[in-house]
């Protein structure tokens, strides 16, 4: 009998919950490619425009997916595709899983999955952790010209304020979502 | 991107495609966290020239050659920045030229070792590697659906630029700068729709299938180092120590004003 309960046990992750955090790395790394192509490269509105993205699409999938773990089930995902078939980096996976495991406790500390700005915060503390620790890691690469930092920083700050309109963008999405029927709760 | 279209029938065989991908995966995290310990330009350079010749396999000169005028063009223009600022505060200004090749060095030999794997591996390779790594069933099935769905995504990109087009309007990087609001509407929103669709159709064909359920992945190819996997662990494993040696002695040598 016990072993017939263990079999008919749900797991915690079912596995529409899995495709869509696929489906939505997949999103994002698409997202972020075009947004490259279609603006021409390395300019403060392609970087504003694809940190929004980002953030947009991230607050739509935790809308979807109201479970912990699940930022950081996909940030994982897409670190590790990322790295695999198109050349990311590997030093910045743990600084992104470590930001995005502190932003999921902070979530649950402030509000849980069930609360707006619960959602919003953690969204906007992972993006900034993550950031910050990618920042780190360019320390230690620019170490001997530590002043190029300087560039970075400038870089990642305009980024940032994508990330920020973002959380709102995704907001408004959500809502547009739900009156579609596709976003239910 | 173009990774992404290789499949097994049409990618073009070279000596890094008989690699596994696990090896390579191990090559780039070693890389990357070597070139981080090491302070000296011929430590360095010895690791440019080896990574480089290691991404050469990939015969994808194309793609090769835009990454690397990528890379210089940063480079330089972060060069120009150093020498604007300079002539701002001199306090600013480069101190050496070393201390600004060190930097360059570091991310190409990033660049190659990363680009190398990525150039070299099939989707179908990656699949089998997600297994052989004996990875978690929640960790394995989004992989494989983000790996498999990202052809599939770019095409519904395309097709909707295609119908963008039809309508009127135009799709440029002026277009992003001058009206992202619109350029966001037109193409991320209908984008975004269609993947959320395509999740849900997918998530219940894949219960139904009662994909999931089970905790064994049984594997359709099992994956194993070949003679050449070891070969080109072996050599990698020396060509870092040796860097490490070279870096020891750059600094000795330094130190003691040779």
């Amino acid at each position: 009998m016990e072993k017939v309960l263990q079999k008919t046990k749900q797991p915690y992750w079912n596995v529409r919950e899995l495709v869509v955090i696929g489906i939505f790395a997949a999103v994002v790394k698409v997202s972020s490619i075009l947004v490259a192509l279609v603006g021409g490269g390395m300019n403060p509105a392609t970087l504003l425009l694809k940190n929004l993205l980002f953030t947009t699409l991230l607050v739509v999938l935790l809308y979807k997916l109201r479970k912990f773990g699940s930022l950081t089930l996909f940030l994982g995902v897409s670190a590790l595709i990322s790295a695999l078939l198109l050349g990311g980096s590997m030093v910045l996976i743990p600084a992104s899983l470590l930001a995005g495991i502190i932003a999921e406790g902070l979530i649950l500390v402030v509000g849980g999955y069930a609360s707006t700005f619960a959602l919003m915060l953690g969204v906007a503390v992972y993006d900034a952790l993550s950031k910050i620790m990618s920042l780190g890691v360019s320390w230690l690469m620019l170490r001997e010209q530590p002043k190029m930092i300087i560039m970075v920083a400038v870089f990642v700050t305009i980024g940032y304020v994508g990330s920020v309109i973002g959380l709102f963008t995704g907001r408004y999405f959500v809502k547009e979502l739900r009156h579609a029927g596709i976003v239910h709760h | 991107m173009r990774a992404l279209y290789t499949t097994n029938t049409v990618a073009p065989e070279t000596p890094l495609h008989h690699l596994d991908v696990r090896t390579k995966m191990t090559i780039s995290a070693v890389a990357s966290v070597v070139v981080i310990f090491l302070k000296s330009v011929p430590a360095l350079a010895l690791l440019v020239a080896a990574s480089t010749l290691y991404l050469m396999f990939t015969r994808r000169w194309k793609i090769i050659i835009i990454a690397y005028v990528a890379v210089m063009l940063m480079w330089v223009g972060a060069v120009i920045c150093m020498e604007l600022m300079a002539l701002v505060s001199p306090r600013m200004a480069a101190s050496s030229l070393s201390s600004l090749m060190l930097p360059f060095l570091r991310s190409l030999v990033l660049i190659n070792t990363l680009l190398a794997m990525a150039l070299s591996s099939r989707i179908q390779g990656i699949l089998t590697t997600l297994k052989a790594l004996r990875l978690p069933y929640w960790l394995y099935i989004p992989a494989a659906v983000m790996v498999r769905f990202l052809p599939s995504l770019m095409e519904d990109v395309r097709q909707i630029s295609e119908a963008v087009k039809t309508k009127g309007y135009s799709l440029h990087p002026a277009s992003l700068l001058l009206a992202p609001r619109q350029t966001m509407r037109l193409l991320f929103v209908p984008v975004l729709f269609r993947a959320l669709r395509t999740s849900d159709e997918l998530g219940i064909a894949a219960e139904l299938k009662g994909v999931g359920y089970s905790n064994n992945i049984s594997r359709f190819r099992e994956q194993h180092f070949s003679n050449v996997d070891y070969g080109v662990l072996a050599l990698s494993t020396g060509l870092f120590v040796l860097s490490f040696v070279i870096n020891a002695y750059t600094k000795l040598s330094t130190y003691m004003g040779m």
